[in-house]
């Protein structure tokens, strides 16, 4: 078996509707800023729900050369934005070292736009890169482009646990001696009325706000945005004088193989006692869980009946949050932005807050660290992502 | 059939690059591909410049919206006349002309 390398999260970069980079992140953290609200870049006349977690502000010229956006999804500019935060101090990789795996988007604006031109406006033709912008592995190819990277690329297909899948797989290639850097992580743009009306049809999105384990919670907020990381081997992140964020420590993963859309608390504590297992830690280590916590009705019920599971009586000393009440649920971005939430905090020493919560409810029986951010020392933290269809994925990461 | 008019495959005549619409769709060329408007000559390729397929896509798709014709691939010279700039103008003003033409 191969000899396992310590694996360092040597670069961390994000874009969301708390602004952009980690240093506006973070800040939104510590100060339990919500970037949730009213709708403002598109029409919302025909959508029953409002609200979302938007990134107001993106100058995509600012960014990009007028060529360049042509071939870019709003999805695959966010992940480049974020990349590029990310890579910013890691210095030139060896192109058969690096790879990229990204959560797989779907760049809904571009296929939104493609086809109120062709159905509702009788359009003739579309734009020529309407597939290339498109295709699930855009960003994940963009971005081996932006640095170079000739080593495995690919985009990880699994509703909202994709940036999940990514990170988890991108760390064992790392961890294996396949790839010395990898970057990792999602993106997603999905605001427009195709998808929202969709999502509208599934009855699982609030109409008033993100609210996870209180017992008033409404539902979900969509939110937008790409989180994205670069795993690195230890000894190289070390020997190059790297400041390493946190460590990948393991990733659990697996399937209901149940019901499409309910999840199963047996599904989701299986993923995250595989994880601790991969780690080579036990429940008792565990000092923060960043919650999958979509506010829905049946996840946090179910979210924490799986908790309870894995830490028993000890869970009410393991702090559990969701920073979807932040942030948003950024879909294929989710498990790439929370994990860098949840690295920020092992570095930080902060738990993130669950914001508006309100009331406690006997379902959800966590300490969600409400509404205020917490001092604490961290030695490890679980990511959650349980995603439609099943699936569930949890990265374990490490105090560096 | 070649017509009387129709330069010889590579080598086209000045006299279609003095039209004024052989302009207009040198500036969507050289704004689409990136490529200095004056390295835009009739016997320059495609490949020689470092247009990539792509951008040539986009800036047929460009031309096609600028004189709002649609620019056939002809099956049996498929790419052929995208070649050079000049076949790439020749092959447009063709077009244009028969559209002209079929009023």
């Amino acid at each position: 078996m191969t000899p396992r390398r310590r694996v360092a999260i040597s670069g961390l970069g994000v874009v969301s509707a708390v602004g952009f980079g980690v240093p506006s992140l973070l800040s939104a953290i510590a100060e339990g800023r919500c970037g949730i609200g009213r709708i403002q870049g598109i029409d919302t006349h025909r959508l029953t729900v409002k609200i979302a977690a938007e990134v107001a502000g993106f100058a995509p010229e600012a960014h990009f050369d007028r060529r360049q956006l042509l071939t870019l999804d709003r999805y695959a500019q966010f992940a480049l934005v974020a990349a590029r935060e990310a890579m910013a101090d890691v210095g030139p990789v060896e192109p058969e070292r690096g790879g990229v795996v990204l959560g797989a988007s779907m760049g809904q604006l571009t296929i939104d736009a493609a086809y109120f031109s062709l159905y509702g406006e009788a359009a003739s033709r579309l734009p020529p890169m309407t597939v290339p912008r498109t295709m699930p592995n855009a960003a994940a190819s963009q971005v081996a482009m932006a640095f170079g990277l000739q080593g495995p690329c690919f985009a990880t297909a699994s509703a909202c646990a994709s940036a999940a899948h990514a990170i988890g797989l991108a760390g064992q290639m790392v961890r294996s001696g396949m790839l010395d850097v990898a970057i990792c992580g999602g993106s997603d743009a999905s605001i427009c009325l195709g998808y929202l009306k969709a999502w509208d049809a599934l009855r699982v999105l609030s109409p008033d706000g993100c609210r996870p384990f209180s017992s008033d919670r409404t539902g979900l907020v969509i939110g937008e945005g790409a989180g994205i990381l670069v795993l690195e081997d230890w000894d190289r992140a070390i020997a190059r004088g790297a400041s390493i964020h946190a460590e990948f420590l393991g990733f659990g993963m697996g399937a209901d193989a149940g019901d499409l859309t309910a999840p199963s608390a047996d599904g989701a504590a299986r993923a995250m006692r595989a994880a601790l297992a991969d780690a080579g830690r036990t429940p008792s280590d565990v000092d923060y869980v960043n919650a999958h916590g979509t506010a829905t009705r049946l996840n946090d019920r179910t979210e924490s009946e799986a908790l309870a599971s894995v830490f028993g009586n000890r869970l009410a000393d393991v702090p559990v949050s969701s920073s979807k009440s932040i942030h948003g649920h950024c879909l294929n971005a989710a498990g790439g932005i929370e994990a860098v939430v949840t690295a920020l905090a092992l570095r930080e020493s902060l738990l993130p807050p669950t914001l508006g919560f309100r009331v406690a409810d006997p379902e959800c029986a966590v300490d969600c660290v409400p509404n205020t951010a917490r001092p604490a020392e961290l030695g490890m933290a679980l990511s959650n992502s349980f995603a439609f269809g099943g699936l569930n994925a949890v990265l374990a990461l490490g105090h560096a | 059939m070649p017509d009387t008019n129709a330069p010889t495959a590579g080598a086209p005549a000045q006299g279609r690059f003095d039209d004024p619409r052989a302009g207009e769709i040198l500036d969507i060329v050289a704004r689409e591909s990136g490529v200095e408007r004056a390295l835009l000559v009739p016997e320059a390729t495609l490949e020689a410049l470092g247009i990539p397929s792509l951008d040539l896509t986009q800036a047929v798709f460009e031309i096609e919206t600028h004189f709002d014709v649609e620019i056939p691939v002809v099956a049996d010279r498929a790419g052929a006349e995208f070649i050079t700039i000049g076949g790439l103008v020749e092959h447009v003003l063709r077009t244009l002309d028969c559209k002209a033409r079929a009023g």
